[in-house]
């Protein structure tokens, strides 16, 4: 019944009368009213259920950032800042170097040991709220989160940006991931296995990270995201063994795009597109597959993406075009310096990242172009080398430095581009509570 | 694949820019674009943004080239001007050795030939001029109106014309009044008066600092060593020829407008660093016969100091009878304009986009009928006067 309250919100939410920026405030209070109602629910129920509850009810204190009413209730406010310095630019002609990409502030909770739940939104932007969702517990292998979070693709995409390796997630994961979006989730985990599986909104009101903003019309088109991720590991925490953790895992993502320049953009470091939006038509399908092996101080870890475009009725005479395909990859080393593993003390890691993210379609054979309706889309590519220190001075402040060196490839040679690759340099100082 | 892309260029190599240009013709284009597309660069016919097209001409097929909205007073969104790129979304395409091409739409001239004949007596001058003709526009199949296909001002043209493209080429803004005047030592005043177009990843300094000495020196040099010191930046023969052919063409928005100079891109020579003026967009030429030879030359400082070095004087004065001459010679400019209204007839009136009526079109040919007659007289008068 919660939960049927909350799909019921998001629901509603699918056809704004009165403009996006309407539909977005309309859909966050009918999040939040239907997230009230799926605590107030659910709660009374999962008390039955859980006999420390009463218990410890009565028992209220702080403890350790932490505001608890014994196991009935915990909250958790936080706030986390990141502040960045870029050291060099590739051109020189950055006069503000000074950026602020992460200010939040949130707070996490749980009910009775059952529901958990998040809130948090950036202090200054023009769409602040970021997750709003709540989590109810049926067992450990039986999970649902209803409310807005993002979508499970890619790990590194799902990984905190707090807690990433380095200042940015690859070129690949930022441009091909779906973000945030409105949606219902059923996951669990076992001893070796987990998964996500969802049903997403992924339409009018919110912009896609990944279309570069645009904001996706519906044109009258039920428009909808479907995802799923499964994860293997045949090897966790094994302190003896050559191979400390060992993961597998595939994801995949169907949904509609509507018809426009909604295709996926490439950016260099600097933010300049080198990519332009292409025209696209119909089905977006992703899929990735990840893993990751960790023995000792060393960690590897890698992804490979790709992302499908139809592109029905889109070329000059009006007739389908061959779909647009974006591939990426990455691969990640980390060495622990310093430090062990499993524990928010003082750590430096050194790390070395290579990304790829590269642009085409599966017309090959006929003349390249660079237009947003050819046929064959000459090929392009970014390739970028990211070098970096991650000092966790404690459990609250972090400082991080890297050195990316990215390069565009044009293998046809299409387009007039610089041979050779740009430096840019970067340090970031993070806190958080 | 591979095979038809021979096929198409043996196609191309046997028809040349000549056959393109070719005013004896009236020429025909279909352009193919997303109807969307269209609907969308008509709409939105201020921006440059460019579109995907299929460019076809006479029996040859152009993918892929790259269309935008352009103009400045000549925009619209009923009778779009248009740039054909054909090396925007491939830097290896071209289209019989062109780069792009410009449609102009015609819509700032009732006549629709203004432009047409005066790039012709300029070329008949030995002038490096754009090349022109007619042409009936098709878009999806669909009659779009009668254009003029001009070959645009770029590197290939300045090869073709000067036989070296490799210096640095600026097509000229008009922003506010300039006569000519020295603007101060702040090279980011010149840059968006005469915009790059080529050698655009040189510096600010290599690119601006010869034109702000061209006009340091044209405002300040001592009057005995003007001609010397000038000639140092800029072609003062070349420039004399061209200002005095559009003298004599009543050209009222051109070097010496009414408002400042304007229509002109400044080529820099790579060897010797000396700049010429290239003539464009004469579509306010033969404004009227009684139009005075000395327009505008008071007010602008490189004409005004270059009349009253007498060598220069003389020159720009035998510009003039030469031009005079040449368009008088076998009753070339009368002839010429009848020539063209009578080709464009038809399609004039049969184009539904143009600005103006057919009875309008009709009174603006009968206007340059009428200059064709009395220019001639009149310049001839003021020469003799003022010479």
């Amino acid at each position: 019944m919660a939960i049927l309250a909350t799909t019921s919100a998001i629901g509603s939410c699918a056809s704004p009368p009165h403009g996006e920026g309407f539909a977005v405030r309309r859909c966050i209070l009918r999040l939040a009213n239907a997230l009230l109602v799926t605590m107030l629910v659910a709660a009374p129920a999962l008390a039955q259920n859980s006999t420390n509850s009463a218990q410890d009810s009565g028992t209220i204190r702080w403890d350790d950032g932490s505001f608890r009413a014994g196991d009935a209730l915990r909250l958790e406010p936080h706030a986390r800042f990141q502040t960045d310095m870029l050291l060099r630019d590739p051109d020189g002609s950055v006069d503000d170097r000074f950026d602020w990409p992460r200010r939040r502030i949130g707070l996490d909770g749980e009910l009775f040991s059952r529901v958990e739940f998040q809130i948090e939104r950036e202090l200054e932007d023009d769409t602040p709220w970021r997750d709003i969702y709540g989590d109810v517990k049926i067992s450990r292998a039986i999970r649902v989160r209803a409310g807005r979070f993002k979508v499970p693709f890619s790990t590194e995409q799902t990984t905190s940006g707090f807690d990433l390796d380095f200042l940015e997630r690859p070129s690949a994961v930022e441009a091909m991931s779906p973000s945030r979006d409105l949606g219902v989730m059923v996951h669990g985990r076992s001893d070796r296995f987990k998964y996500e599986a969802g049903v997403f909104r992924h339409s009018d009101g919110y912009t896609l990270p990944s279309d570069d903003g645009v904001t996706l019309p519906s044109n009258g088109r039920r428009l909808g995201l479907v995802a799923g991720r499964v994860a293997f590991a045949p090897i966790r925490d094994d302190k003896d063994g050559f191979t400390r953790d060992l993961e597998f895992g595939a994801a995949v993502t169907r949904s509609t795009v509507p018809e426009g320049l909604h295709g996926i953009v490439g950016h260099t470091i600097a933010d300049t597109r080198f990519f332009e939006h292409m025209y696209v038509n119909g089905a977006r399908t992703r899929l990735g597959v990840n893993g990751k092996w960790a023995a000792g101080q060393v960690t590897l870890k890698g992804e490979l993406l790709q992302v499908t475009d139809e592109r029905q009725a889109q070329a000059i005479s009006g007739e389908d075009l061959s779909s647009l395909i974006t591939r990426g990859a990455y691969l990640t080393g980390i060495w622990r310096a310093y430090g062990k593993h499993g524990h928010k003390k003082a750590s430096v890691d050194i790390a070395a990242r290579f990304d790829r993210l590269s642009f085409g379609s599966g017309n090959q054979t006929d003349e390249p172009f660079t237009n947003p309706r050819a046929d064959h889309v000459a090929p392009l590519s970014q390739r970028t080398w990211t070098f970096g220190a991650t000092w966790n001075i404690n459990r609250w402040v972090r400082v991080q430095g890297n050195a990316i060196r990215d390069q565009l490839v044009d293998p046809l040679g299409v387009r007039d581009l610089a041979p050779t690759g740009q430096w840019t340099a970067l340090g970031r100082l993070q806190f958080g509570l | 694949m591979a095979l038809s892309s021979l096929v198409v260029a043996a196609s191309a190599n046997a028809q040349t820019t000549d056959d393109l240009f070719n005013g004896a013709v009236l020429q025909s284009i279909q352009v193919t674009m997303h109807s969307r597309d269209w609907e969308t660069l008509r709409a939105n016919f201020t921006s440059n943004d460019f579109y995907p097209a299929d460019v076809t001409w006479n029996g040859l097929r152009v993918r892929n080239v790259g269309v935008r909205s352009r103009g400045l007073g000549s925009r619209s969104g009923i009778k779009p001007g248009l740039e054909l790129n054909f090396a925007h979304y491939s830097s290896r395409s071209e289209f019989l050795g062109l780069k792009s091409l410009v449609l102009d739409n015609l819509t700032t001239d009732p006549s629709m030939i203004r432009e047409r004949v005066a790039m012709e007596l300029l070329r008949r001058l030995g002038i490096p001029a754009s090349r022109e003709a007619h042409t009936q526009l098709y878009v999806n199949g669909q009659y779009a109106g009668l254009y003029a296909v001009v070959e645009p001002v770029d590197s290939t043209f300045v090869a073709r014309t000067l036989g070296d493209g490799s210096g640095a080429l600026f097509e000229y803004h008009w922003l506010q009044p300039f006569f000519a005047t020295y603007l101060g030592d702040n090279l980011d005043i010149y840059r968006p008066l005469f915009e790059a177009r080529s050698q655009q990843t040189k510096s600010t300094f290599d690119l601006y600092d010869p034109i702000r000495e061209l006009f340091r020196t044209i405002n300040d040099a001592p009057a005995d060593t003007f001609r010397d010191a000038v000639n140092k930046y800029l072609d003062l023969e070349s420039t004399l020829r061209l200002l005095a052919a559009e003298s004599f063409l009543a050209e009222w928005d051109g070097v010496l407008g009414y408002a400042g100079m304007n229509n002109f891109y400044l080529y820099r020579d790579a060897a010797t660093g000396q700049s010429r003026m290239l003539p464009w967009d004469a579509d306010h030429a033969m404004i009227g016969a009684e139009y005075p030879l000395l327009s505008g030359a008071n007010e602008n400082v490189l004409m005004r100091r270059s009349l009253e070095d007498p060598v220069l004087r003389q020159r720009y004065f035998s510009s003039v009878s030469e031009a005079m001459q040449s368009a008088a010679a076998g009753d070339w400019l009368a002839r010429e304009i009848a020539a063209e209204a009578q080709q464009i007839r038809e399609s004039a009136w049969a184009d539904p986009t143009k600005p103006y009526s057919n009875e309008e079109f009709d009174a603006a040919i009968a206007e340059l009928t009428v200059f064709a007659q009395k220019r001639f007289a009149f310049v001839a008068k003021q020469i003799e006067t003022l010479r």
